[in-house]
């Protein structure tokens, strides 16, 4: 009996310390939910990457866009978007837009800057592309997107951030859709000293993008279902600790080669299935962010661990 | 909305000096800011006149933006009585320190006179750069973004906020948004022909030709209503509706009949839980006294709310700080904020003869005493982006 009864209370004892266990590990989980960049997962409805002047395969001639002269900025921006609201029609009023550049036009800034300093008058045109808004708006326009448009500005990995956005925005039910993109230009003299500052003393490299290159990524995203072949969902922790083992190299202040390599992976996985860990480069508040993108359609079952750098 | 956020401090500064009371002499007075210029040689230019404060030991040529910013997030964070190493978004709104990619320009034509320090502050360019430096010059850890959406960047930072915290992702959020009138974005105005022919800016006068440019930093410390109470903190006034939305129009203009800036204000009426805007007592209005903006920014208004629009007051306090760019969106919430804490509207100042195109109330040139509850907050920018915010009396 009181065997029974010490048995019973250490039973006790041992359940409550179990569900006190059980309860911290729950509190814990939503804590990590609540603090996850991600809360639910995303589809995946299109991507598109573009670049200019990199020698490299992805080059591609750009739109003349009205009213846009000089930069490569908007047409780069115009133009991946473009290709993933052809390729996913879809209704412009439930349709965000948020585009991420660490610098925003520096072709048009610099341009603007030495014409200044020259005592030449101001370019009107230059006044009106200044702003990555500008595109944005003629985005707007051609595609009728009439829901909420932002531009960012992140020395953090874009792909978390964008990722992050479209996940809170998709909360808010009047909306369907988010069109996420990074545009990044090479730039010259002063942007090569900006990240000289930018990089001392971090270990980030400073990028080798050729002076008047310039590139573009996007991925148009949605909640996750039929329409949406391929998804992305935060990594499972032991994805995570695996991967932490053998990091990629980070990647300079506000990279957006992130989104190159979330574009290629949702390319290979429409093609082979299977699923895919991108890692993103450790942020200063937190750690790095990791996320599966998984396809859905039948396929190999192909599993690949990758960091971008 | 699931959280309830709440406002526990500010720091601001315009062309009035710095903090709420210079604001209540300047914005809530009628008294316009504008004089000429000294920062830079306004002789190529249309206009001399900006509403720029005298230039002190921080003035333009150094640290300035950086500088204000710190001093406004010190000033936000001790009213909210909140210490350094607090876990604290910093949301930015600012397309960054501009002087800097002049100063490089000046020194690479040899005509800089500090070309050493230009080529040591390169990196204040980079708009994220500054929200690395206010959050840690705070000592704030938590998440940094910055908006760069132009003259509603700091709108779209404190909308951000207001998301994540009634979602319960963070329990605090220091917004901010900050600019200072420098030469490179003046001269690009006055490409434009932006810029007000007459040294005053007369927001929904029939004789208003343009803006100005003024100063205006601000940050607004946010937090989850819950967050607050649990550490006594007070609330000076809570924000219930957001919204932005875009006019799918023209890349500089507004659409003419207010199209996405009514759906922004409709949408953040609906989050409010008042479609018609019938609990609002005052409209702070973008007002940026162009042609184009202040017409169609009244036809957005009675498309928002058809039934109400006529009898709420409605004011552009640009008509005495100037534009503020980045900083409208952070710096015109602040006065909204101050017109429901004190209970005063804000005049329009500048204001002469009515335009048949504005047809509302506006407030003219006059404080007015009014007993509100609730008020709303409005910005547009370029690609015709639009936000609302929607403040309560807690």
């Amino acid at each position: 009996m009181t065997t029974g009864n010490v048995d019973s209370v250490e039973k006790a004892g041992e359940a409550g310390k179990a569900r006190e266990a059980e309860n911290a590990e729950k509190a814990e989980k939503a804590e990590n939910a609540e603090k996850a960049v991600l809360r639910s997962p995303l589809g995946i409805l299109a991507t598109a990457t573009a670049t200019h002047g990199t020698g490299g395969d992805d080059d591609t001639p750009l739109p003349r866009l009205s009213g846009f002269v000089e930069s490569v900025f908007s047409p780069l921006a115009y133009e991946v978007s473009r290709r993933c609201l052809t390729e996913r029609p879809g209704d412009g009023s439930r349709t965000a837009v948020v585009l991420a550049s660490l610098q925003g036009d520096t072709t048009t800034e610099d341009l603007a800057g030495q014409r200044m300093v020259a005592g030449r008058v101001h370019n009107p045109l230059l006044f009106m592309q200044a702003t990555a808004n500008s595109v944005l708006g003629y985005l707007s326009r051609e595609f009728r997107i009439t829901a909420q448009m932002f531009s960012l500005s992140t020395l953090d990995d874009p792909v978390t951030e964008l990722l992050a956005m479209a996940d809170l925005l998709l909360e808010d039910p009047e909306l369907d859709r988010v069109l996420v993109l990074g545009v990044e230009l090479g730039g010259g003299e002063r942007v090569a000293a900006v990240h000289r500052e930018l990089a001392a003393g971090t270990g980030r490299p400073e990028p080798d993008t050729p002076a008047s290159a310039g590139l573009a990524a996007a991925v148009l995203l949605g909640r996750p279902g039929a329409e949406a072949p391929v998804s992305v969902r935060p990594a499972e922790p032991y994805d995570v600790a695996d991967h932490a083992e053998n990091p990629g190299a980070a990647g300079h202040s506000g990279s957006i080669q992130g989104l190159f390599d979330l574009a290629a992976a949702h390319r290979r996985l429409l093609r082979h299935g299977g699923s895919h860990l991108l890692a993103t480069d450790p942020a200063e508040w937190h750690g790095p962010a990791a996320f599966t993108l998984t396809a859905h359609a039948p396929g190999t079952n192909e599993t690949e661990s990758h960091a971008h750098q | 909305m699931s959280g309830e956020v709440t406002v526990t401090g500010f720091g601001v500064r315009t062309a009035f000096g710095t903090g709420a009371d210079a604001l209540r002499r300047g914005v809530f007075a009628g008294v316009p800011a504008f004089t000429p210029t000294t920062r830079f040689d306004t002789g190529p230019y249309r206009t001399p006149m900006a509403a720029a404060a005298p230039d002190g030991p921080d003035a333009v040529e150094g640290w300035a933006l950086r500088h204000a910013l710190a001093e406004c997030g010190t000033e936000g964070l001790d009213m909210a009585g909140l210490p350094s190493g607090t876990e604290a978004a910093v949301l930015l709104g600012t397309v960054g320190d501009t002087t800097s990619i002049t100063h490089h320009w000046q020194a690479a034509a040899g005509s800089a006179p500090g070309a050493g320090e230009a080529m040591e502050r390169a990196a204040d360019a980079v708009p994220a750069h500054l929200a690395e430096q206010l959050a840690g010059g705070l000592g704030l850890t938590g998440p940094r973004l910055t908006f760069t959406n132009a003259c509603v960047a700091s709108a779209a930072a404190i909308i951000h906020a207001c998301r994540l915290i009634s979602s319960g992702r963070i329990d605090v959020a220091v917004c901010a948004g900050a600019y200072l009138v420098e030469e490179a974005t003046f001269g690009k105005f006055d490409s434009g022909r932006a810029l007000s022919r007459d040294g005053m800016v007369r927001p929904f006068s029939v004789d208003r030709s343009g803006l100005l440019l003024g100063d205006g930093v601000a940050v607004v410390v946010l937090e989850s209503a819950e967050h607050a109470r649990r550490r006594g903190a007070r609330p000076l006034v809570n924000v219930v509706g957001w919204g932005a939305a875009t006019d799918a129009h023209h890349i500089a203009q507004p659409h003419p009949e207010g199209a996405g800036l009514a759906a922004a204000a409709r949408q953040a009426l609906r989050l409010a839980g008042d479609a018609d805007g019938s609990t609002l007592g005052y409209v702070n209005a973008h007002g940026t006294g162009t042609k184009y903006n202040d017409a169609a920014e009244t036809r957005g208004l009675r498309a928002a709310f058809p039934e109400r629009a006529e009898s709420i007051p409605v004011s552009s306090t640009k008509g005495t700080t100037g534009h503020l760019l980045q900083a409208a969106g952070v710096v015109e919430f602040v006065i909204t904020m101050l017109a429901v804490m004190d209970g005063v509207l804000p005049p329009t100042a500048g204001f002469t003869r009515p335009d048949p195109e504005c047809d509302l109330d506006y407030v003219p040139n006059s404080p007015r005493p009014a007993d509100l509850r609730r008020a709303l907050t409005i910005n547009a920018a370029f690609g015709g982006a639009n936000t609302a915010l929607v403040l309560e009396r807690p």
